[in-house]
């Protein structure tokens, strides 16, 4: 059966849950019956799936299909590779001295970390200096970590995120920089590591206008881009723009509005 | 140099040179992207290997053309990651219960192909509704399509999605590969 207009019609209501329990219950017979209906109503499911980072639609076609897709690993030249592939790694392993940077020390680096400013925070929260508010906000934890969808940018962003945790900021920067020229569409959270690490490398202007950038974008994130803005003024000690900006968050009810709101009780 | 037919020629020969480099570089990425999402060293190990292991079948059938190496291995090695984790959470018992490490190749292989061709489509739809498509694959609400688009209601956005959504399936279904990928 051929999905003409009507049908699609019906699938769009079915899908959108705009039938009543009457309509529903007929049309699943409809569907029950057309494998055409079937395969538009799973493939419209994996659709999620397919750019999710969580999940991954699992193979239950034809055994004769996985069968055959088997022979290809059971080939001789395979295994043969694998088997080189594993030699390989185990002289590249005994041979060289591990250099690689240890990852699952970021985590505890990071809540070491973490809790030392929040002691620091905790401790000093009653003093009022500009910098010393930054200082007590500028832990960078809430910065989201790069999702990686797509071949190129996918694997340069991996790079990125880990060029930043490692704190090589101008290497971030630059990288980040790339990553937006090549890329058509403008990643808020590319400006949001590329503005971070000009405030880390005291490239204050630069970083004002990253995130001037990010605010003018047309992205749903651009509204972060006023938070980080204000955490560059009370950096720099300009309490009238810190507070023109801090306002703003408040108002609008941007990303941090309540930090703000604080801050803004602070320096007032 | 990832680029050269030199490079592709020496991945398939398994030229230490090569494996030298594609262990080196490549690998702390994925390394790094496994460990940082909750797998352990060794996960990332086979992850990897697998992932070279599917290459070197898909070169070996002439099925792709690599435009660069390390781009397209750290794809492979993502989705055998995400295929993982979803291994772990799922128990379907539709899914074919695969007792080898060859079958379960053999199903990553076919799922791979699929998302391929996915991707593929994905990128002949308009531009507007890769974005909004992209808005829902980052779980935003609808109510900040409306937003961003001005539409008038849930309603149209809802409409809009199903729209796009069915542009995609309609080219992912008239290719031939799917029908191949049923068969």
């Amino acid at each position: 059966m051929k999905i003409d207009d009507f049908l699609m019609d019906k699938l769009e209501k079915y899908l959108m849950d705009g039938m009543n329990p009457q309509e529903r219950d007929l049309f699943q017979k409809e569907i029950n019956n057309s494998v055409d209906l079937q395969e538009f109503i799973e493939i419209y499911n994996q659709i999620d799936t397919f750019e999710d980072d969580t999940d991954w639609t699992l193979y239950d076609g034809e055994q004769k299909k996985l069968k055959q897709a088997a022979s290809l690993f059971q080939n001789k030249d395979t295994v043969a590779f694998s088997q080189k592939l594993k030699d390989f790694k185990q002289d590249h392993t005994n041979s060289s001295p591990t250099k690689k940077f240890r990852w699952q020390n970021i985590a505890v680096y990071s809540s070491v970390a973490a809790s030392i400013i929040f002691l620091f925070y905790s401790l000093l929260f009653q003093n009022s200096n500009l910098t010393t508010i930054y200082e007590q906000h500028n832990s960078w934890n809430e910065l989201p970590s790069l999702s990686i969808k797509g071949e190129t940018i996918g694997y340069q962003k991996a790079e990125l995120e880990k060029l930043f945790l490692s704190k090589d900021y101008n290497a971030t920067i630059k990288l980040g920089n790339t990553i937006l020229a090549s890329s058509k569409n403008t990643d808020p959270n590319v400006l949001l590591y590329i503005g971070i690490s000009q405030i880390e490398v005291n490239k204050n202007n630069d970083a004002l206008i990253t995130f001037t950038s990010l605010i003018e974008s047309n992205t749903i994130d651009n509204h972060k881009g006023y938070w980080y803005k204000a955490m560059v003024y009370l950096k720099l000690d300009d309490k009238s723009n810190a507070i023109k900006v801090l306002e703003k968050i408040v108002s609008k009810n941007y990303f941090k509005k309540d930090q703000a709101l604080k801050i803004l009780k602070k320096i007032k | 140099m990832q680029n050269d037919a030199s490079f592709i020629k020496g991945f398939l020969e398994g030229n230490p040179k090569i494996l030298k480099y594609i262990y080196d570089k490549p690998y702390s990425y994925v390394e790094y992207y496994v460990v940082s999402r909750g797998g352990s060293k060794k996960d990332a190990e086979d992850i990897f290997h697998n992932a070279l292991l599917l290459i070197f079948v898909k070169l070996k059938e002439g099925k792709i053309n690599i435009q660069k190496f390390d781009n397209y291995l750290f794809t492979v090695c993502k989705n055998l990651w995400r295929r993982e984790k979803s291994k772990n959470r799922v128990t379907n018992i539709d899914v074919i219960p695969l007792v080898s490490e060859e079958l379960n190749m053999a199903a990553f292989y076919l799922e791979n192909e699929q998302w391929e061709l996915y991707k593929e489509k994905f990128k002949l739809i308009s531009e507007q509704c890769r974005e909004i498509l992209k808005m829902i694959f980052d779980k935003k609400t609808y109510d900040e399509i409306v937003l961003k688009y001005a539409y008038s209601s849930k309603v149209v956005a809802r409409q809009r999605v199903f729209k796009c959504k069915k542009r995609l399936i309609q080219l992912i279904k008239k290719d031939e590969r799917f029908t191949r990928l049923k068969e």
